[in-house]
This record gives C-alpha cells, structure tokens and sequence, in this order.
C-alpha cells in the first residue's frame, strides 16, 4: 500500500498533512461561527489536538469532514458552557471598524448579522454557505433532520433581509 | 438562488479570507499532542504498577469483606447502586469547589456482568474500571484497568487523580438520587442519571450534548423560541413537547417526554427582544411524570 492509501494517518507526519491541507480552512470557519479570532484559533487548534490520534485511522476523504464536525461541535459546547456562565458576550471580530469609510462597509457586510442570528441558524447559515454543504451534509453535522435545516436556514434568511431592510 | 444567498456566500468567504492563522498554529498543536502522549505514557505505567502491586501481593483483584464499624450510620444499601449510572454535579476539596476540566464531567456507572461486579468511570479522557465491593460505608476496587488513548495533558492528570481518589477507599453515601463520595479533603457529589434504550442521556449521543443555544433571546415568539432554541438527538427525535405558559405570560416551560420518560425540561423567560433560555435540565429523573 502506497502511503496515499494510508489515509493521514501514519502518527507525526498524517497529523501535519492533516494540518497544511484543513487547517487554515478549519480556523476560517470557527471564525465565521465564533466571530471572534483568537476563540477561533483555540476551537481550531483543539480539535487537532483532539483528533491526533483518531486522525491516523481516518482516509483522506473522511478527514475534512471529521475535521469540520469535530470543529462544530467543540464550538457549541462552548457556546453552551458560555451561555451557562452567562458571561458578557465575545468581542466579535466582525463588529470592529477602523475609518467612515470601513463604517459603511460594515452596513453593507451580513457576517456581522449573522454572528446575531440564534446559533442553530448561525451553523446552518456558516455551513451551507460558506462550506457550501448541502441540507443532507448539514443535518449530518449537526445531527439534526434535514427538515431542521430547512426551517433553521430558511428562518435565518428571513431574519437577514428583516435587518438589510431595517439596518 | 436569489441576491441574499449570492451576498451571504460572497460576504462569508470575503470576511474569513481576511483573517490568516496565527504563524505558531502547528507549534501550539505538536507542543500539546507531545504534552499529551508523555502523560499518556505515565498513565499506562501507572495502571501497569497498580496491576503488578496487586498480582505480586498474591490477589488477582481485591475481594475485602465488610467493613461494618468504621464510621457513622450508613445511607443507602450497596443493592442501591447496581444497574445505575451517576454524573457529578459538584466536586470539592478541602471544603472549596474544585473545577474539573472544561466540558468534562465524572460519569460512574456500577454494573454488574457474569455474575462479577465492577465500576467503570470516566472524567472526559480514558475509560476505566474495576472490579468492585461495596460495603454498607466504603467501595473497595480491585485491579484498576482501563483504555490508554492519548488526551489532553489536563485530561490525564484529571485521569490519574480519579484513580488515586478511587484507590482509597471512598466512603460513600446515597440520598434522594445523589451518591456522596469522600476520601480524605475530596468530596465528589453525583446524581443518578436515566438512561434508556442502552443510550446515556448524558453522554455524547444525549439530550444535554445537543442543546447548544446560548440564553441570549432565540425568537420573538415562544414557539419560535423553542424550536430555535432546543433540538434532541435524532433517537429521540420524536419525544412529545408540551410547552406550559406561567399564567403571567412572563415565562414558560417546555417538558420532552419520549417513551413515558421525561427527558429533557427548559425553562424560558420573556426578555428584550423576545424569549431566551433561562434554565434547562436534560433526563431529568426528578421531572414531572416520570
């Protein structure tokens, strides 16, 4: 068997392949639910460090998914160990604005509208949009039913337009 | 597709492009995975020892009889224990709160198999176990044993501290559902879980693991809410929701039953800008009608 066929995983060197190929992708889109960089960073590191050892069974394939499931579900937790907390909200990455100009472009950017949205619509909206999964890969994510990721998404966008129409 | 899903991509991928990863990203990690299998190799000489203490003492696990006078009166029967499985609520030492790992929790499950009886826990890492006495005041295990994956170092020490805690021969109390244990300053307090169908209403594939939404408000409507604000794992998918308004229309509670359990109950509360979360319990033993 060429190492190819091995999947990532032959200790060390399958991790680091895991890590140049899904990294950097992983990071931007715990960065799109989080919306906040270094919350993102430490979601997006911890699912590595977690996954190490499982990545040395997994093919090339399955990997980003994995990657990517892991990543939405060490997010919620923390989404739900904050809520529990009941701390202040995160400083969102997306909400900074540094000139007029970079003001206005902030009425015009949905991402910041998004990061408002409830999080089940906020996950539906990240992953099919930006990961471009369709209802059937979602749902499997987020272990829900597809028709969960109709309503949520479809709820979302609503919710969207109701603000790009009411800024 | 129309003009907003063509922006939402747009804007997504626009706003994720301008950030990059932090140029130490693969450090950070290889520093932790590394920290981690140090820690795992100390974990598997530290089951090994206990094994070879054990076998060159002469006893393949450790059957000890009764200890019936070393302490006050006793709460509960050991037959209490048998079948049932228990997550922790509260851990302390010395009288303060001693914090657990993050999004870890202790299960402890007795069981009872070929006629043999043991205790498995686990605290978020590895999975161990026993085989176990319980006298009317302490649990006595024998050869400690368990998985040997790779965690977190935090993880593992929290591993090695639970064995300690184990080996010691805590005392044990059992009241209403809640299972005491005391050894020492460490006081561990656990509550006894429902589980059903073979699946643990705690753990990973349960209620508690899947309720995600924050306590920020999740609908203008309650209904809107509720379903925004709650989803159950798909084996339970079909458990029966009844929503009750308080008669001040200022909160609400929202009761899961699913094959004649109660498994799950939020609670909500009208805010600024709709209805939020103010309390949730999942499998909740003690929830009306169960």
């Amino acid at each position: 068997m060429v190492v190819s066929e091995l999947g990532v995983g032959s200790g060390r060197e399958g991790l680091r392949r895991a890590f140049e190929e899904h990294y950097a992708r992983l990071f931007r889109l715990c960065l799109l639910l989080a919306g906040h960089r270094e919350l993102a960073e430490d979601i997006a590191q911890d699912v590595f460090v977690r996954a190490a050892a499982r990545l040395e069974t997994l093919t090339p394939p399955e990997t980003g998914p994995y990657l990517r499931k892991a990543a939405v579900n060490v997010w919620r937790n923390r989404l739900r160990r904050r809520a529990l907390e009941r701390r202040t909200p995160w400083r969102s990455v997306a909400s900074t604005t540094e000139s007029p100009e970079a003001v206005v472009e902030e009425r015009e950017r949905l991402w910041p509208a998004v990061l408002r949205l409830p999080a089940r619509q906020r996950a539906c909206v990240v992953l099919r949009y930006y990961e471009d999964l369709s209802e059937q890969e979602t749902a499997r994510v987020l272990g829900c039913s597809v028709g969960t990721v109709k309503s949520q998404t479809s709820r979302a966008l609503a919710r969207l337009r109701e603000r790009m129409h009411h800024g | 597709m129309d003009d907003l899903e063509e922006r939402l991509r747009d804007d997504l991928r626009r706003s994720a492009s301008r950030e990059e990863p932090s140029v130490d990203a693969w450090d950070r990690i290889t520093e932790r995975v590394q920290r981690g299998e140090r820690r795992s190799t100390a974990s598997r000489a530290l089951v090994g020892a206990l094994v070879l203490a054990i076998t060159a003492g002469g006893l393949f696990w450790l059957w000890r009889g009764f200890v019936a006078t070393d302490g006050g009166p006793p709460t509960g029967q050991p037959e209490d224990l048998w079948g049932r499985t228990f997550v922790s609520t509260r851990v302390t030492e010395e009288g303060e709160p001693h914090t657990l790992v993050e999004d870890t929790r202790i299960e402890l499950t007795f069981f009872e198999e070929r006629g043999e009886r043991g205790v498995g826990w686990s605290a978020g890492c590895n999975t161990i176990g026993a085989k176990i006495e319980v006298t009317t005041e302490r649990l006595l295990l024998g050869e400690i044993g368990g998985t040997q994956q790779a965690c977190a170092p935090e993880s593992q020490d929290q591993d090695e501290w639970l064995v300690d805690f184990f080996r010691s021969e805590p005392r044990w109390e059992f009241h209403d559902d809640t299972l005491t244990l005391t050894s020492g300053d460490t006081m561990i307090e656990l509550s006894a879980i429902t589980s059903w169908n073979g699946l643990d209403c705690l753990g990973d594939e349960g209620a508690v693991e899947v309720i995600y939404e924050s306590f920020e408000p999740a609908g203008a409507e309650l209904s809107e809410a509720v379903e925004a604000a709650f989803q159950l794992p798909p084996a339970v998918a079909d458990a029966q929701q009844t929503i009750t308004r308080a008669p001040d229309g200022e909160t609400a509670e929202v009761l899961y039953r699913f094959e004649e359990r109660s498994v799950a109950r939020v609670s909500f509360a009208r805010v600024e800008g709709g209805w939020a979360i103010s309390d949730y319990r999942a499998c909740d033993s003690a929830a009306p009608g169960s």
